[in-house]
């Protein structure tokens, strides 16, 4: 076996691209120097951040056990890796696929890697990334040495920098875009990977491309700048050029992107790539992390303003011969079959093919090739299954597969002759399941599984309705299996909810001293057109209960809709008065002794807790004062949501922010259960006495949502917009559900506030 | 040679198709009542996956599992942190840990009767491909390590080491013993070798 002495960086240093070899040298002296107490661990967090080592559920060295909370006794005691985060606690490890594009190499060295160092298993983002988890961040330089010497580095794929450049997974073999963008998303991530003007963000920058304006693949439209492919005609000739978009942004509350340019030449794109990422990096908020993202810079500024200052800052950026010599270079980079096309025979085909051929495979606009899908439940795939992955790309093709936004993987320029073959070969290893992009092929974040955030087990949930709809989809109207759900186990939108038919997020409710896990039901989110339009929340229903709520609203949707009408429209049609009746006896949560079920989350046996704090101790099931507080909340919540659909929009910004009052007066209830006051009152209390202590930060783990409340107190809106109208009725629920968070985190026996 | 991340998978030798969600709460439990050598951390699932690493146990030195990998149903405990000393005594003390946990595995009331581990066919693997690289060298250093091993842990018996062939670019072996001796027996020997 190896002499001791040999190390994974003698071994690769000469495979390595010399800069990133480096690069990880310094990563590997931060580590030593950080665990010798050196660097602070706060500097040390974001350092490893931009290397792509991201903290994880219990790294701070707790845990409920479902019957009390455990401390975990790690080994290196007085060392931390970040505040409050454990040195040997598991962490993941993103690692960033630029447009999802990924070779038979780059599969059998994550297989080799999952073995060695994680849980055998590869996890694809809803952004194109990987994700490794329980990884220690002592084997992080060797792992990332082991990924550049196959091409893949994992810088900025986390912290404050520019993140995965995603881009349609069929871009360059779609019968629908403009032209191909992989060499333009290419010279993005080239040109923007370390580049100095993106180095000081207050927040993610995540840029996306896009072949055409009406499919969803590339959704734009949620991104923190897009390029929408276009093509021009200039002096005569056809050119080609980018919609650029920036602004958009999912999160907590979701923003449209705003057209920044249209028709600008291809040759633009990186200077003005450049420009934001100064304007941001300069303009951008930098202390309040929640509302720090380029969304609320743009929605600020406005974009014509935003539009000025970038144009101001084109003039004065000094010429790159990057911005045209890379597109030069990648341009050249053409992605080419290994095969020669050949159509499918008649033939006898392999059980279950035919059905497969149907959901899973796409047409290549060059003859006689196709793009096969393959699912990856929830995004995860074995280490057999990679190696598996990569045999395939090398028989048929010139390993050319892309990861998918929906967390699955497709294989392009296949010629269809090879396709029985390449099915049996999936099929071997269980990767030939039909249904790719229908209704059983759910995405999911995280959840509580892994994630520090996690509310509920999206996970859980989503594994659940899995089984369910496959267990039904022979059987399913056409209209069903083309409906789409996304599941997050917290506002923060990783699924990509709020762009779904039926978008589910995880929150929480108490009942009595109990916390009962549930998802909010976002529906009416418009995937086409790359993300269209968001939906809105229309119920928080209890976890186990969302599979029934689920049935209802399709059943119905299949029997009630009109010609031809999809679920949107339906959505929109019903209205949420009907919606919220359907579901109103769903909402209702018995005793915990009727129902215990419910106060358990899906494949977790433990009693709900969040934030792994146990049952209160709050006497019996008499309703508190702050409980009615957040049932008029809930209800003005509610009438604002119905009085925007009407587009009655200031009629619903007011009720939002009466809606937030009744929060605020909520948490102040938790503390003076008879607490009165008017709205200012209200506020000047909830800051004075909750905020500006940080006890509610400290429960609710956000800054941004309390933001929302003195923004809506200070700024009433009057003649809101519809955008306008539309975020201030996000961030009351968001509000809300903050509140509800606080109640359920708080203290047992809260300090009473101090008398007035 | 430097055994440090050590792999042992006890195949089933009963199994009346035990779903794999049976696992959830007997691993939850483990954790709770602190019953596992190791420091426990959480309960990774993926049922979903077809032939995958199953139900996981989540520790800071190795993980243990439920593991269906290649179809193949065993109790699988996998080294992640090096151990501070390789060597021989490394190998026994996955082999004590992944017996024990068969062990405990069979008294939980869920699989009581509908599930046994075999102690006589089982996997060794080596988790780390810096240490042992998947070579012939390898092969032969890991063959002589288990070989001296079972000498003593299976006295009395033959074993028969055949090279995994599951193309995971790992060195290991698959071991077949011919004769059955029982859990307790072995460690007992491992104790006192």
């Amino acid at each position: 076996m190896t002499e001791p002495s040999k190390s994974w960086k003698t071994i690769l240093q000469d495979v390595m691209p010399p800069d990133w070899a480096k690069e990880l040298d310094d990563f590997e002296a931060q580590i030593q120097l950080n665990k010798q107490g050196k660097i602070e661990p706060r500097i040390f967090a974001e350092t490893r951040l931009r290397r792509g080592a991201y903290g994880q559920r219990y790294d701070n060295g707790h845990r409920n056990d479902g019957k009390q909370i455990r401390k975990l006794p790690f080994p290196t005691q007085g060392v931390w890796k970040g505040p409050d985060t454990y040195w040997d606690a598991p962490g993941m490890l993103r690692i960033k696929f630029p447009w999802g594009g990924i070779n038979a190499d780059q599969m059998e060295t994550l297989a080799d890697l999952s073995e060695e160092y994680s849980d055998a298993i590869s996890h694809i983002t809803t952004r194109q990334a990987i994700q490794l988890h329980f990884i220690h961040i002592e084997d992080a330089p060797d792992i990332m040495r082991r990924l550049a010497a196959v091409g893949i580095t994992t810088r900025e794929a986390c912290g404050n920098s520019v993140r995965n450049i995603t881009a349609c997974p069929i871009a360059g073999v779609c019968r629908t875009e403009a032209f191909d963008v992989t060499p333009y998303a290419r010279a993005f991530f080239k040109f923007m990977l370390g580049h100095p003007d993106a180095q000081d963000f207050g927040r993610k920058f995540k840029p996306a491309f896009s072949g055409c304006q009406g499919e969803a693949c590339g959704v734009v439209n949620m991104h923190d700048m897009g390029f929408i492919a276009k093509k021009i005609t200039v002096n005569g000739k056809e050119a080609h050029a980018f919609d650029i978009y920036v602004g958009g942004g999912l999160g907590p509350v979701p923003y449209n992107a705003k057209l920044l340019y249209a028709d600008r030449p291809v040759e633009d794109m990186l200077p003005i790539g450049q420009a934001v990422a100064r304007v941001y990096g300069r303009l951008g908020e930098k202390k309040i992390r929640g509302m720090a993202r380029i969304k609320f810079l743009v929605a600020k500024l406005g974009i014509d303003e935003f539009r000025r200052l970038i144009d101001e800052e084109l003039k004065v950026l000094t010429p790159d011969p990057r911005w045209t010599g890379l597109i030069q270079q990648s341009v050249k980079e053409v992605e080419k079959p290994a095969q020669p096309a050949a159509s499918l025979k008649a033939a006898s085909y392999p059980k279950g093919f035919l059905e497969w051929r149907k959901t899973n495979v796409y047409q290549q606009p060059q003859y006689g090739y196709v793009v096969v899908y393959v699912k990856a439940p929830l995004g995860d795939l074995t280490a057999p299954q990679m190696r598996a992955l990569a045999a395939i790309l090398r028989e048929h093709t010139k390993e050319t597969a892309r990861t998918t936004v929906d967390q699955n993987l497709v294989i392009r320029w296949i010629p269809e002759a090879a396709l029985p073959s390449v099915y049996e070969a999936l099929t071997a290893v269980g990767l030939g399941q039909a249904g790719a992009n229908t209704i059983t092929d759910i995405a999911s974040c995280p959840g509580t599984d892994t994630c520090k955030l996690g509310i509920s087990a999206s996970r859980g949930l989503a594994r659940e309705l899995i089984v369910q709809y496959e267990a039904k989809a022979a059987t399913l109207p056409e209209e069903i299996k083309k409906l789409n759900i996304k599941v997050s186990g917290c506002p923060n939108s990783c699924s990509q909810h709020h762009v779904s038919d039926i978008g589910l997020y995880g929150v929480s409710r108490k009942s009595g001293s109990y916390a009962v896990p549930h998802f909010q039901m976002v529906l009416g989110g418009q995937r086409k057109n790359n993300g269209e339009a968001y939906g809105l929340a229309v119920a928080a229903v209890p976890s186990k209960r969302i599979p029934e709520a689920i049935e209802r609203l399709t059943q119905k949707y299949s029997k009630e809709r009109q010609k031809d009408e999809n679920f949107q429209s339906f959505v929109q049609r019903l209205g949420k008065v009907e919606i919220k009746n359907l579901l109103q006896d769903l909402t209702v949560i018995p005793a915990h002794d009727f129902e215990p079920d419910l106060y358990t989350d899906w494949a977790d046996v433990r009693e709900y807790t969040i934030g792994d704090i146990g049952k209160g101790e709050c006497a019996g099931e008499v309703v508190s004062p702050y409980e009615f507080s957040l049932t008029a909340a809930e209800s003005k919540g509610f009438e604002a949501q119905v009085q925007l659909e009407k587009k009655n929009l200031p009629a619903a910004t007011d009720m939002a922010y009466q809606s937030m009052i009744h929060s605020a007066e909520a948490v102040l209830r938790t503390r003076d259960r008879e607490y009165t006051g008017g709205a200012d009152q209200t506020v000047a209390d909830f800051k004075k006495y909750f905020f500006d202590t940080g006890e509610f930060v400290k429960h609710v783990n956000n800054t941004q949502f309390a933001a929302f409340l003195f923004k809506a107190h200070d700024n009433r809106l009057a003649s809101p917009n519809e955008d306008e109208a539309h975020h201030r009725v996000e961030e009351a629920q968001l509000f809300l559900e903050a509140a509800h968070s606080y109640v359920a985190n708080m203290a047992p026996a809260p300090a009473p506030m101090p008398a007035k | 040679m430097d055994l440090r991340k050590i792999g042992v998978k006890f195949y089933v030798e009963k199994d009346n198709h035990v779903p794999l969600s049976v696992f959830i709460p007997i691993f939850h439990r483990f954790i709770q009542e602190d019953n596992l050598e190791g420091l426990l951390i959480d309960v990774a699932q993926y049922t979903h996956v077809h032939q995958g690493p199953g139900v996981l146990l989540i520790a800071h030195e190795a993980n243990y599992s439920f593991d269906e990998t290649h179809g193949h149903r065993g109790l699988l405990y996998t080294q992640k942190r090096p151990a501070e000393k390789g060597g021989l005594d490394h190998l026994k003390t996955a082999f004590r840990r992944a017996l024990l946990a068969t062990e405990l595995l069979e008294k939980q009331p869920e699989l009581s009767g509908k599930m046994t581990f075999a102690t006589n066919h089982f996997q060794v693997f080596v988790n780390d491909r810096l240490a042992a690289p998947h070579n012939s060298e390898s092969q032969e250093d890991l063959e002589n390590a288990l070989k001296t091993l079972f000498d003593g842990l299976y006295e009395g018996a033959s074993t028969v080491l055949m090279p995994d062939m599951n193309r995971q670019n790992r060195t290991g072996f698959e071991v077949h013993v011919d004769k059955a001796i029982s859990r307790g027996e072995l460690l007992k020997r491992l104790a006192s070798n």
